[in-house]
């Protein structure tokens, strides 16, 4: 069968053809009738819109089928000159648009699915752009799923303000399965805009939720009451959540919520994945007392679990890993001791003892079941019982891929490892900083893939 | 474990886990149909591909074994997002996977996919070939796919010319 490629239905050639650049669906309109056809009716484009390519846009997609919409800062004209915006699925506003222009658009783009919104938070956030038709309702936007904010500082005047966008998130988008939250800016304006994304957090459909802070951004110290009474979390929050994603938790925060944090938590029946990282500029990292409940309470769904908790702070002094023994359906545990940044763990430091408070992890082979995929420990002593456990009982699942560090090898793990290496006649290392370390590991462990388990495990242990 | 045999358009049979099998749509609306349809529990379903040939049906059938731990993409034929596709990164495994075969079996491997309902592979295939079409001239493109002007009189030069005229304003 000598298959070529207009033979393709027309859904897949279309699939083809919108991958291609703006430019080069032009020029694929040349090649043949067929083509033609398709460029001018059904593929799709991705456009940014601004006021110096208005023109261009108006004359050259006005009739086409617009799939993605990014509509630049500063957009002056009343209107979008698109004919028809019903494939319109993707829409970022980097800026806001003006009355008239928003109007438009969210009157026309009937299917929009995701929504990114910069917000600019101003200096005067108090008082809503009177501008920003925030509190119309456009029944277009219950349609969205996905959203995502990102929180930026702007000068203009021109700002879409926080409290406006807010509001017109919570009159209109009422089907919002994931949100997202990124925070670019550190001023304390923000602490009480923030009381609305708790309104937004609250739609009954909400599945997913993320909350983040651009990393690269430098807080200072004074900027401490930064989010201290804004983590997001209300006791009406979504009980459909499949993923709850914080970073930058403060550990103060959570005590002040306590209870509304024990309330949501525990009433979260779905939950898939928890991901909770502390913020490193604060004196305390989130205690592990203060998720263990919940997880051991009624998440039996959990399958993916990150946490970055401050063991120091439990009496024993370590993590016994035994805790996590009872969730049946792990398959991802991500564990990292929270360290300040006043003390950080330094891979040029050779010799673990010197680093103080290192926390120790006890029963690390309580966790390893045939469910899990991937492990990785970061930051831990573990003693050389329990290393050789691990060892022994990873040996006898199968797994395809595995990666075992240890910054820096107590001698006899290092005697063992190098007689484990000798006895299987592997000899394959691995650098990590300027350390040079071998897998311990049977060499038939590296050449079988078996069909279920494709794990990794990454034990970056002091 | 569960098996389901597939049966290729050729008669081959590739005996392959039902979990494996319901990463594809297609596959796992069948065996849907068959558990309801079968008054024994236990029994294997066996499943007809009339137009894959098995060739073709061994390679989607690698691909699902590779990805089957990928989480499942939402499967919705109707959501005309490319742009989500067009990001979504390429495995070197991917890469060396498609490295051997030549246009006629990706587009096969295409066709395939969309019956079979295996997004992740009609994507990275759709992927490919648009590659082969970016960076050329029309008249590369024409030989690469071996297509022919089917352009009356002037028709050609007045495309070409609503182009330029795209561009020029």
């Amino acid at each position: 069968m000598d298959l070529e490629i207009n033979d393709f239905p027309n859904e897949i050639l279309c699939k083809i053809l919108s991958l291609l650049s703006t430019e080069e669906k032009f020029r694929a309109r040349e090649v043949c009738k067929r083509w033609r056809e398709q460029v001018d009716t059904n593929v799709l484009f991705h456009i940014q819109l601004s006021d110096s390519t208005y023109n261009e846009v108006r004359q050259r997609f006005q009739m086409r089928r617009v799939a993605s919409l990014q509509i630049a800062s500063l957009y002056s004209h009343s209107n979008i000159p698109i004919e028809n915006l019903n494939s319109l699925r993707r829409l970022e506003l980097v800026n806001d648009i003006g009355e008239e222009a928003f109007k438009d658009l969210f009157t026309r783009a009937a299917f929009l699915k995701r929504l990114k919104l910069n917000v600019l938070v101003e200096s005067s956030w108090e008082e809503p752009n009177p501008n920003f038709p925030g509190n119309t309702y456009f029944p277009a936007l219950s349609n969205i799923k996905h959203l995502s904010i990102e929180v930026m500082r702007c000068e203009a005047d021109l700002a879409t303000s926080l409290g406006a966008c807010s509001v017109l998130i919570d009159h209109n988008m009422h089907n919002v399965q994931s949100l997202t939250i990124k925070l670019s800016t550190g001023t304390l304006v923000i602490l009480q805009g923030l009381d609305y994304f708790r309104l937004a957090a609250s739609k009954a459909n909400l599945r997913k939720f993320i909350f983040t802070r651009n990393p690269s951004l430098k807080m200072k110290p004074n900027s401490d009451v930064f989010l201290k009474d804004a983590l997001p979390i209300s006791p009406t929050l979504s009980t459909a959540l499949r993923k709850l994603r914080l970073t930058h938790v403060k550990a103060d925060v959570m005590k002040i919520h306590e209870k509304a944090w024990e309330v949501l938590l525990s009433e979260q029946k779905h939950m898939k994945t928890l991901q909770l990282y502390s913020d490193s500029s604060c004196s305390q990292g989130i205690s592990l007392s203060a998720v263990l409940p919940v997880i051991r309470k009624s998440w039996a769904s959990l399958h993916t679990i990150a946490l970055e908790i401050d063991i120091n702070r439990s009496q024993s002094g370590g993590l016994d890993m035994d805790i996590f023994a009872d969730l049946k359906s792990l398959r991802y545990l991500n564990i990292k001791s929270w360290s300040n940044k006043n003390v950080e763990f330094s891979q040029s430091t050779t010799v673990a003892n010197t680093i103080p408070n290192v926390p120790k992890i006890y029963n690390c082979d309580a966790i390893i079941t045939t469910t899990l995929r991937k492990l990785s420990i970061i930051g831990f002593k573990l003693t050389d019982v329990d290393f050789s456990n691990v060892m022994s009982k990873i040996g006898k699942l199968d797994m395809g891929k595995m990666e075992v560090t240890r910054n820096k090898m107590p001698s006899s793990a290092r005697r063992n490892s190098g007689s484990w290496v000798r006895e299987t006649g592997m000899n394959k290392g691995i650098k990590v900083g300027s350390h040079y370390y071998y897998l311990p590991f049977p060499r038939s462990w590296e050449s079988s893939h078996a069909p279920n388990l494709e794990s990794m495990l990454t034990l970056i242990t002091i | 474990m569960a098996l389901v045999r597939v049966i290729s358009s050729d008669g081959a049979a590739f005996l392959v886990s039902q979990r494996l099998a319901k990463r594809s749509g297609k596959l796992k609306t069948e065996i849907e149909t068959f558990r309801k349809s079968s008054d024994n529990s236990e029994a294997q379903p066996e499943i007809r591909i009339v137009t894959i040939r098995a060739e073709i049906l061994r390679l989607v059938l690698q691909w699902l074994q590779q990805h089957q731990n990928d989480p499942v993409l939402p499967a919705n034929q109707n959501e005309q997002d490319g742009r989500g596709d067009a990001e979504m990164g390429q495995s070197q495994w991917d890469r060396d996977f498609l490295a051997p075969m030549d246009l006629g079996i990706v587009m096969e491997l295409i066709l395939a996919a969309n019956h079979l309902e295996v997004k992740g592979l009609l994507d990275i295939t759709c992927k490919l070939v648009e590659s082969k079409i970016t960076g050329r001239t029309v008249d590369e493109i024409r030989t690469a796919f071996k297509l022919k002007s089917d352009f009356k009189g002037n028709e050609e030069e007045q495309t070409r010319l609503e182009n330029r005229w795209c561009v020029e304003n």
